[in-house]
C-alpha cells in the first residue's frame, strides 16, 4: 500500500508544476478536485503502465465538507453573473470524475461525505470495493477541505494483494454478505496462523477473502 | 484594434485560468477551440459568454452564438467594438 499526503498550506500549483506539468486543465479545477488529482498524481506516477485504459482500479473518495469550498465560491459569483466554472464544480463528485479521466480508469467512483474521519468506516468501503471482482486495486482519499485555504489530504492506494496476507499471514478479509470489512488478526487469536484466500469466480462473482486457520503441525 | 485585442486576451487568460499563458503565446487569427487552438471547451465558451456581459455589456443569447464569435481573438475583438454597450 502506499500512501501520501498533502498538507494544509501546500503551494499546489508549485506541486503541480513539479510533479505533473503537462495538464492544464488543472488550473481550471476547484481546491478540492486540485487536491485529488494530485494525491492520485504522487500516487500512481511510477506505475509502469501509466495511462493504459483500465476498469479494475476503483477511486474512491471521502470528506467532510464534499465541494463546499466551491459551493462557497459559486454562490458569491451569483451575485454578479454566476460562473459556469464554478457551477461544475459544485459537487462532492467531481474529484473521482477528474482522477478517473485523467488517468483513463473506467471502474467504480464513488464519493462519501462523512460525518467526521473514520478509519473503520473508510476501510469498510474499501474492502465493499473489492468485493467487485472487477476491482483488483482501489485509489482511495481523504480531501477534507472547508475552504481553498486549509484541508486535510492523504491518499492511499491499495492492491488486492495488500488485503491477502504475508507469508505469516496476519491479514483477514472477510466477506460478509450485504457488507465486507477486514481485520486484522494477532497471533493469539485461536493460536494459529491466519490467512486469506481469494476466490474470483465463486459465490456470487466478487472477491471474496476468507479467513481460514492454519494450524501448524 | 491592436489595444483591444490584446485587452481581451488578458481577460481571456484570467477567466479562464489559462495558467502560464501570456497575450503573446495567443495568435490573433489561431482558433480557440480544437486541438490546434487553445483547446478550450463547452465550459470555456459559457464563460467567455460571461466575460462579454459582464465587461462589455454584450448579452449573447446562446452558445452556438457564441461559438461564432468566439473563433479567434481577433473575431472577437471586431464582435465586442460592433456591440459593445459599456
Amino acid at each position: 500500500m502506499r500512501t501520501v499526503n498533502i498538507p494544509s498550506g501546500t503551494s499546489l500549483a508549485d506541486l503541480y508544476r513539479e510533479h505533473v506539468g503537462d495538464y492544464p486543465k488543472f488550473f481550471k479545477m476547484d481546491t478540492a478536485c486540485k487536491l485529488g488529482f494530485l494525491l492520485a498524481e504522487l500516487l500512481v506516477k511510477e506505475d509502469p503502465d501509466r495511462f493504459v485504459p483500465r476498469e479494475d482500479r476503483a477511486v474512491l473518495v471521502f470528506s467532510r465538507f464534499g465541494s463546499l469550498s466551491d459551493d462557497r465560491n459559486f454562490a458569491a459569483s451569483m451575485e454578479e453573473l454566476a460562473s459556469p466554472a464554478l457551477f461544475v464544480y459544485t459537487l462532492p463528485n467531481t474529484v473521482t470524475g477528474e482522477i478517473a479521466i485523467r488517468n483513463k480508469y473506467a471502474g467504480e467512483t464513488s464519493a462519501y461525505v462523512l460525518e467526521a474521519f473514520d478509519p473503520d468506516q473508510i476501510l469498510n468501503q474499501i474492502c465493499l470495493a473489492f468485493q467487485d471482482r472487477n476491482t483488483r486495486s482501489v485509489l482511495a482519499a481523504w480531501v477534507d477541505c472547508p475552504s481553498d485555504q486549509e484541508w486535510n489530504a492523504i491518499g492511499w492506494l491499495i492492491e488486492l494483494e495488500d488485503l491477502l496476507p504475508p507469508a505469516e499471514g496476519h491479514h483477514c478479509c472477510h466477506g460478509h454478505s450485504g457488507g465486507g470489512c477486514c481485520h486484522h488478526h494477532d497471533e493469539e487469536e485461536g493460536g494459529g496462523h491466519h490467512c486469506c484466500h481469494h476466490h474470483d469466480e465463486e459465490e456470487g462473482g466478487g472477491h471474496h477473502c476468507h479467513c481460514k486457520e492454519n494450524k501448524q503441525e | 484594434m491592436e489595444n483591444l485585442i490584446n485587452e481581451l486576451k488578458l481577460k481571456v487568460i484570467d477567466a479562464l485560468n489559462l495558467e502560464g499563458m501570456t497575450p503573446q503565446d495567443i495568435a490573433d487569427d489561431a482558433p480557440l477551440f480544437g486541438e490546434d487552438g487553445l483547446g478550450l471547451d463547452s465550459i470555456d465558451v459559457l464563460e467567455l459568454i460571461v466575460l462579454l456581459e459582464k465587461n462589455y455589456g454584450i448579452r449573447l443569447a446562446t452558445p452556438q452564438e457564441g461559438k461564432k464569435v468566439f473563433q479567434s481573438m481577433a473575431v472577437m475583438a471586431d464582435y465586442v467594438a460592433a456591440n459593445r454597450t459599456k
